[in-house]
């Protein structure tokens, strides 16, 4: 395949660049080498995408993802006119717009292409040839990751079957599958590495499953021996239960009866003896004999003292009888003078009351006639006064007195005579004279003002009024009341100069009246005078003396009489009285003497009622005290004979008793009475427990006697009993505990019989072990296979792969002017390169032991083979080499060109170079140099 | 004298299942089948109740097992069966953990080294019914045949049984190191080894041995049985698993045995094949299914048991990638065991294949033809790959005798998934 001509259109940088002579009938074609020249970023990458491009279509294949798109806007677009090794020619044209396009024409007639290689081109990968035809200076180096891998599996395939996937690719999925399950170090996560781990956990578990183990056998232990203990404890409790039990019986049932028992064999012994003679009580009946006979001493002492004291108040009665009988002589002469007090008596009231009588009349008397109460007045001067003396001047007073009362009563009779006449007539009158008289005038106006004479406001006045009246009427009514008022005021000046002249005459006859009244009442004093006089000291009253009459003297002398009368009666009066004091006096002193006290001389019957009852009483008791003498003398005989009745039997008690208390008959009565007591109880006692224990009493005792041949002392029980209760409680807090920590342990039994045993454990390690076998195994089978793979492959490259080497090593002869001239690869696993030549009969490495120049040699000379080898039998692909011999000397380069001119003869080449000498120098052997330039980019 | 032979119990066995319920039942089952053993001993009014070793299996005896144990015993001693018990290789009379902690019934008689010990039976009238002469291991490791020293004993008409833990060398194909007795044979160290012809010659009416797993009868006359291990443990312990009755009435004729099948749980091996059509892992659970079902029709079992079984798919078929795949055989599991209604169910893999078969491609002279020519002198153990034994995870000599045959091992199959896997398919690898 060659390159006619080509012309970009647009792409990249590149535009309206044409090389070659793109039509027309002298059709000038590129050569087999083509010089493209130009400075750095002048567009040496873009043209060699450009070419690729016309090959293999657009990728990407979109517009504005294209590293190329045009920097104006437009599209990507370019054409070629190709000459294929066969002879024959084609045009291909592509466009990217918003999709790719593309045409070839071959032999006239068009084709779509849109977006597809070229088939000339087809048998190269568009990778392969990116990467393998394009040499620039670092790529030479060595042909490098997929590319590389890619030449030697195409190699292989070349010479092998083309139905073969790459060896080295099955290797690898072998080797991958291997890592996958193992590895030999520590990279990556394979499955093996991951089963190992949980090895390890289990072998963890497992020795836990083995700790747990001991732990439940140990626990089992622990619970066997709690078990042992607490069976051992319930046995000790039910020992000590039936210890309980025991002592219970013997505290509750057998000890009361042990007890009464023994009590009953102390209280026999306590009451032993002979008591048949003693009283039942013989404290009692020491005492009781003891009380008796002190009571019969206390008996006779008072019986006698009974009879002293009789014998006194007889002697005392009849001193009390000789004495009344005197007494009662005093008082019957004081009775008798009592008798004759009464008349006495009867006479002064007789002669009091005359004098209160007659000091009652005076007292009235005097109430009436002075101004001051009777005992305040002398009674000389009551009882002297001059009664005619005064009768006299009364007369003459009262003969005075209605002389002037009668002057008196004339002259205020003339004086009520004449004013009755003289009294002038009143002002009322006058007035109402006076208003008849102006309402008549006022009447008439009115009557002239009808008839226009009068004015306006007084006869409108009367007019209303004549307007009341008939019309005719007013003036007669009007004048009627003049006159009317008019004469009456005439009479009443006529009546008050009548009246006033009857007045004068009055008072002349009233100052003689007067005159002759005083005469007399000079004379009426004069007359009292007297009259007081005749009257002395006596305080009569004022009233009585104002207007004294006769009766005033008449009273007077009475009161004088009366206060006579009374003087005299009194005198008998306080005769009568001092006999009868003296009568009152004689009874007193009889009474005295008769040892009486008298409230009054009325007491004396009563008193010597008194005497004679109290002497009577004296007797009756002098008898009775006679009595009593021999009452009491009889008594005390008899208690005398009881006193020694009872001492005799004090004195044989004591005597018995005495023989039971060491000589004292009290202690003997004590303990007589204790041993007796006791005897009683005992007996008590033995029927009390017969009737607790009917028909058991012998059995229990035969009991008792067991328990305490034992060693039972029935004391201590309820301590020996509380001490059973406490060991018990213990052992049941105990038999607790142990219950608890054997639940404990049932729990923790359980739980550790839960967790896996050590042989599940061990089935899961086996497991796990199976398994890392099997994934060994597996991987040792992908190890296997990869080995064998990779052998085979070598074994088939060792056999086949030197056709390239040799054309490499032909190569590298003539670039090194036969210094080198063979080349050989590293077996497997060793990538590297090794040559020889004629002065290097050992294979050399290639990489460290060569100059930079003779290994960029090398690697043209494999890179030539590579691409022959790749395209051999099928269309020569264009080969484009970048600056690849930039760093040669001349000698090497002119080797290089000299090799590119073979090369040339098969393959178009285009050698890009900045440096225009080179392309001057390729230009001279024949080459197309297009330049490029950055304007022109 | 009838008695009950019972071995290799193996109580506290470690399984190894997937499911925790799965392990948790097994372990409940080895204790059942000895609770029904001992049923069966007390309901036929055995006279004695044979123990011939591995009664416990774990290094250490769990509590709970041994109150289990204990239990068992003394329902056997209050039942009138006397216990004769002679230790094994896993439960060797030396260890204070186990044999020498427990509390033994007095009916039980522990012969916990090599004896022998003579051990008079007596019938349920009282009188003796004959005797039973055990040896046990008193290591775990013991070497010495131990049935040499082992008598009947003299002077007396009675039948005589002799009680031993050992490798007979005609037992189960018993090779010299590791045997592999086939199907329920299991592989089984040869402690304690005897010699076949020793044992008969040896005067015993019956010899009740134990240690191999597999039931089987190594002797007719005289009669050498194993009665297999009590309930089987793993997926080659096939089959029904219990204990032998023994009726010795006649000491002049064999004695009559009888197999009684006391495991709950019967494992099973699923062979499924034919997998070439099934496109889909409901379609592979369809094929399961089916021989699942024609293997029940031909051995239904008891009724009542569990089963657990080991399902190998083998051959070829297009899912063998999805088989492959970590996990999925974990869903079939599930999804069979449902299916299948068993107790627990383990789907091997390994041997299913892609569909393709590589000698097709073997004389290719491309890279492809080269790699299954070389994989197949691996497999013969002649390719020389530059590899050690440390370039690999899982070899173990004691179990692949060369790393060679380790890699021969690996390598099976292993042409298939490199065809599979180096093929360019349409849209990709195959």
């Amino acid at each position: 395949m060659r390159f006619d001509a080509v012309k970009i259109a647009r792409y990249g940088r590149l535009a309206d660049l044409t090389a070659g002579v793109p039509s027309g009938s002298d059709k000038s074609s590129l050569p087999a080498v083509v010089v493209v020249l130009g400075p750095n970023e002048s567009g040496k990458s873009t043209f060699f995408s450009f070419l690729t491009t016309l090959l293999y279509g657009f990728k990407p294949a979109a517009r504005e993802r294209h590293p190329y798109a045009p920097w104006d806007g437009g599209d990507p677009e370019g054409w070629a006119r190709i000459a294929l090794d066969d002879g024959s020619t084609l045009e291909v044209s592509r466009r990217l717009r918003s999709s790719p396009t593309g045409t070839v024409v071959v032999d006239g007639r068009a084709e779509e292409l849109r977006n597809r290689p070229l088939e000339a081109a087809r048998h190269v990968p568009r990778v392969v040839y990116r990467q393998v035809y394009a040499l620039g200076l670092s790529e030479l180096a060595a042909l490098q990751g997929e590319a590389r891998d890619l030449v030697q599996d195409r190699l292989a395939g070349a010479l092998g079957s083309p139905d073969l996937r790459p060896a080295r690719v099955v290797a690898g999925e072998f080797d991958s599958d291997a890592d996958a399950l193992w590895r030999p170090n520590r990279r990556g996560r394979p499955v093996v590495r991951g089963l190992h781990a949980q090895l390890k956990q289990l072998a963890v578990q497992g020795r836990e499953a083995r700790a747990r183990d001991q732990e439940l056998r140990r626990k089992v232990e622990e619970r066997a021996a709690a078990e042992t203990k607490l069976e051992t404890l319930r046995e000790r409790r039910d020992a000590v239960r039936k210890h309980r039990r025991v002592l219970e019986d013997r505290l509750n049932r057998l000890r009361p009866v042990a007890r009464a028992l023994a009590r009953i064999r102390e209280l026999r012994e306590a009451g032993s003896g002979e008591f048949a003679e003693l009283p039942a009580d013989p404290r009692e009946r020491l005492a009781a004999l003891r009380l008796r006979r002190q009571d019969a001493e206390d008996r006779i002492v008072e019986l006698r003292q009974r009879a002293a004291d009789a014998r006194e108040a007889i002697r005392e009665h009849a001193g009390h009888r000789r004495q009344g009988a005197e007494t009662e002589a005093l008082l019957r002469e004081a009775a008798r003078l009592a008798a004759e007090l009464g008349a006495l008596e009867a006479d002064a009231a007789g002669a009091l009351e005359e004098v209160d009588a007659l000091a009652a009349r005076c007292e009235e008397q005097a109430r009436r006639l002075f101004s001051v109460p009777l005992d305040e007045i002398e009674a000389d001067a009551v009882e002297g006064l001059q009664a005619a003396e005064l009768h006299v001047r009364l007369e003459e007073l009262a003969n005075v007195r209605a002389e002037r009362r009668v002057a008196e009563e004339g002259l205020r009779a003339k004086l009520s005579a004449a004013a009755a006449q003289a009294e002038p007539p009143g002002k009322a009158r006058l007035a109402t004279g006076l208003v008849a008289a102006v309402v008549g005038g006022g009447l008439g106006a009115v009557s002239v003002a009808e008839t226009g004479a009068l004015g306006s406001g007084a006869g409108v006045a009367l007019g209303r009024l004549g307007d009341l009246l008939p019309g005719v009427a007013a003036p007669v009514a009007a004048t009627v009341l003049v006159a009317l008022g008019l004469a009456v005021a005439a009479h009443w000046v006529e009546a008050n100069r009548r009246v006033k002249i009857e007045r004068e005459a009055m008072e002349a006859s009233k100052r003689e009246d007067d005159r002759r009244i005083d005469a007399l009442r000079k004379r009426e004093a004069q007359a009292r005078g007297a009259m007081e006089a005749a009257v002395g000291e006596l305080p009569v009253r004022p009233a009585l003396l104002d207007g004294p009459d006769l009766g005033l003297a008449t009273s007077l002398e009475r009161m004088a009489e009366l206060a006579a009368r009374r003087k005299e009666r009194f005198v008998v009066l306080e005769e009568r009285r001092r006999t009868l004091e003296e009568t009152r006096g004689e009874i007193g002193r009889l009474a005295a003497k008769a040892g009486a006290t008298l409230g009054g001389a009325g007491d004396v019957q009563a008193v010597l009622a008194a005497a004679l009852e109290a002497a009577a009483k004296v007797r009756e008791e002098e008898a009775a005290a006679h009595r009593e003498l021999e009452r009491a003398e009889g008594e005390a005989a008899e208690a005398v004979r009881q006193w020694e009745g009872t001492g005799e039997a004090l004195r044989v008690l004591e005597v018995r008793l005495a023989e039971f208390g060491d000589g004292d008959p009290d202690q003997g009565a004590e303990a007589v009475a204790e041993r007796m007591e006791a005897r009683d109880r005992s007996h008590r006692l033995e029927d009390e427990l017969g009737r607790e224990h009917p028909g058991r009493l012998d059995d229990m005792a035969a009991e008792v006697g067991e328990a305490e041949s034992q060693g039972e002392t029935w004391d201590g029980l309820e301590d020996d009993l509380e001490a059973e209760v406490r060991r018990k409680e213990r052992l049941d807090a105990r038999a607790e505990e142990l219950r608890e920590a054997i639940g404990r342990l049932d729990s923790d039994i359980a739980h550790l019989g839960e967790g896996e045993t050590a042989d599940e454990v061990e089935g899961r390690v086996q497991v796990v072990r199976a398994r890392i076998g099997e994934a060994e195994e597996a991987r040792d089978r992908a190890f296997l296979l990869a080995r064998v793979v990779e052998e085979g492959d070598r074994r088939f490259r060792d056999r086949h792969q030197p056709t390239l080497l040799l054309r490499a090593g032909e190569h590298l002869r003539e670039i090194t002017g036969g210094r080198y001239h063979g080349i050989k690869a590293g077996s497997a696993g060793d990538r590297s390169f090794y040559v020889n030549g004629p002065s290097e009969p050992v294979p050399r490495r290639v990489e460290g032991s060569l100059s930079q120049g003779t290994r960029e040699q090398v690697y043209l000379a494999l890179r030539l083979a590579v691409v022959d080898h790749l395209d051999e039998g099928e269309e020569r692909l264009p080969l484009v080499m970048d600056e690849t011999l930039v760093n040669w000397d001349a000698t090497r380069r002119d080797r290089a060109f000299d090799l590119l001119e073979q090369v040339g003869r098969n393959r178009q080449v285009f050698l890009f170079t900045c440096h225009p000498a080179m392309a001057a120098e390729m230009e001279d052997r024949g080459a197309h140099v297009v330049a490029l330039n950055r304007s022109a980019a | 004298m009838r008695l009950l032979h019972i071995a290799d119990v193996h109580l506290d066995t470690a399984f190894a299942s997937r499911s925790q319920d799965v392990r948790n039942r097994l372990r409940r089952a080895s204790r059942e089948a000895f609770a029904r053993a001992v049923d069966t001993a007390l309901e036929e009014r055995m006279d004695a109740f044979l123990i011939a070793g591995d009664l416990f299996d774990g290094v250490r005896l769990s509590f709970e097992t041994e109150r289990f144990l204990a239990e068992q015993l003394l329902r056997l001693d209050k039942g009138g069966v006397q216990t004769v018990y002679a230790t094994g290789n896993h439960d060797p009379g030396d260890d204070d953990a186990r044999v020498g902690s427990l509390a033994w019934p007095k009916s039980t008689t522990v012969a916990a080294n090599a004896g022998p010990h003579a051990v008079p039976v007596l019938g349920r009238d009282g009188q003796a019914a004959g005797w039973v002469t055990a040896a046990g291991h008193a290591g775990p490791r013991e070497t010495a045949d131990l049935s040499l020293a082992m008598r009947p004993r003299l002077g007396t008409s009675l039948p005589q049984v002799a009680l031993l833990h050992t490798q007979a060398s005609a037992a189960g194909g018993a090779k010299a190191s590791v045997d592999r007795a086939g199907p329920g044979g299991g592989v089984h160290r040869p402690y304690a080894p005897s010699n076949v012809e020793n044992l008969r010659r040896a005067g015993f009416h019956y010899w009740a041995l134990g240690h191999v797993h597999r039931r089987q009868a190594v002797s007719d006359d005289p009669a050498i049985h194993y009665p297999g291990n009590l309930q089987g443990r793993n997926p080659v312990e096939t089959g029904p698993k219990g204990g032998l009755v023994v009726d010795l009435g006649s000491a002049a004729g064999p004695p009559l045995v009888e197999f009684r099948e006391f495991a709950p749980v019967r494992w099973e091996r699923l062979v499924v094949s034919g997998l070439e059509n099934a496109q889909t892992l409901e379609q592979l659970v369809q094929t399961a299914a089916r021989e699942w079902d024609r293997l029940r029709a031909e051995d239904p079992g008891p009724p009542n048991v569990e089963w657990m079984v080991v399902a190998e798919l083998v051959g070829p078929t297009a899912l063998w990638r999805e088989l492959r795949r970590a996990g999925e055989a974990e869903v079939l599991e599930d999804e069979l065991a449902e299916r299948l209604s068993v107790l627990g169910i383990e789907v091997r893999t390994a041997a299913v294949r892609p569909r393709i078969r590589p000698d097709d491609h073997e004389a290719r002279r491309d890279v492809l033809g080269e790699v299954l020519r070389l994989a197949k002198e691996v497999a013969g153990g002649g390719a020389e790959l530059g590899l050690g034994a440390s370039d690999f995870a899982g070899f173990d000599p004691e179990r692949d005798p060369s790393l060679e045959a380790y890699l021969s091992r690996l390598v099976e199959g292993g042409a298939e998934e490199i065809v599979s896997r180096m093929l360019v398919e349409k849209d990709g690898p195959a």
